[in-house]
């Protein structure tokens, strides 16, 4: 499969209805998606893996996960809404994946890879929010793919260095985030993100 | 949700193990069904084939 088939794939991969701004629910952007998924294939981390999608919003990752050649993807959310949005697309496109609605926090299934676009805390509420979605990671898994602001770049590097775990590859990318909510005041702004790909000290 | 998930679910407040009572089923695919914490006896409904392990 070429990246632009899966990125066409992924496109139809259904929004938020009513994205909530506490969660900070942004769709990943499907040319990047297809682009982290076709990295983490070249890595080796898709094909025959166990991969999970930490808070996954409506599965885009779990999809492109799934399509690539992953055994076993779950998908696991805060949100009931956006799970029923993923999990309605599933059947109808009849990937098998499975959705279930769970904290983060309290996920304890082991798997092979994560690929994860945490909140990037830019809420209060959120404060710290990707640090536990890294802290869950190192638990769980041997390789995490996970997208950050670049300017909190060097904070998580020192997190990651504290925990023992390596950076083998990192990759920018502009993350266009469009006017859903009211306390946006610009049609579009365009973040800078890094995705990191990150071994754990697991094997 | 795939009977077998419960192998890899366990409870979000104590991290017992879960037992699963189907109400409604398609083959391996539970459509209705509580997971009951053999531990702490919480109780997490699947509707529509989603479990929700919130905490309620």
């Amino acid at each position: 499969m070429k990246k632009k088939e899966l990125e066409i794939i992924l496109q139809k991969v259904p929004s938020f209805i009513n994205p909530s701004p506490n969660l900070e629910q942004y769709l990943t952007p499907a040319n990047i998606a297809a682009d982290i998924i076709f990295l983490a294939h070249q890595f080796e981390d898709i094909r025959n893996k166990n991969v999970i999608d930490l808070g996954c919003g409506t599965g885009i990752f779990s999809f492109g996960a799934y399509i690539t050649g992953a055994n076993k993807v779950i998908g696991i959310d805060i949100d009931k809404y956006c799970i029923e949005i993923a999990k309605k697309y599933a059947k109808k496109t009849d990937y098998k994946i499975s959705f279930l609605v769970s904290n983060v926090i309290d996920f304890e299934e082991k798997c092979d890879t994560i690929l994860m676009n945490p909140p990037f805390g830019a809420q209060k509420s959120n404060l710290n929010i990707d640090r536990i979605f890294i802290d869950k990671g190192f638990k769980i898994a041997s390789v995490l793919y996970s997208l950050h602001l670049t300017k909190t770049i060097s904070f998580i590097e020192k997190l990651i260095e504290k925990k023992g775990g390596n950076i083998t590859f990192s990759k920018k990318y502009t993350f266009p985030i469009r006017w859903i909510f009211d306390f946006h005041k610009k049609k579009v702004v365009n973040y800078d993100i890094t995705l990191l790909r990150i071994k754990t000290d697991k094997n | 949700m795939k009977k077998d998930i419960i192998n890899i679910l366990c409870c979000p407040t104590c991290k017992g193990d879960l037992e699963l009572k189907i109400k409604k089923d398609i083959k391996d695919d539970v459509i209705e069904g509580i997971f009951t914490c053999k531990k702490c006896k919480c109780k997490y409904d699947i509707e529509d084939g989603i479990p929700n392990l919130l905490p309620k």
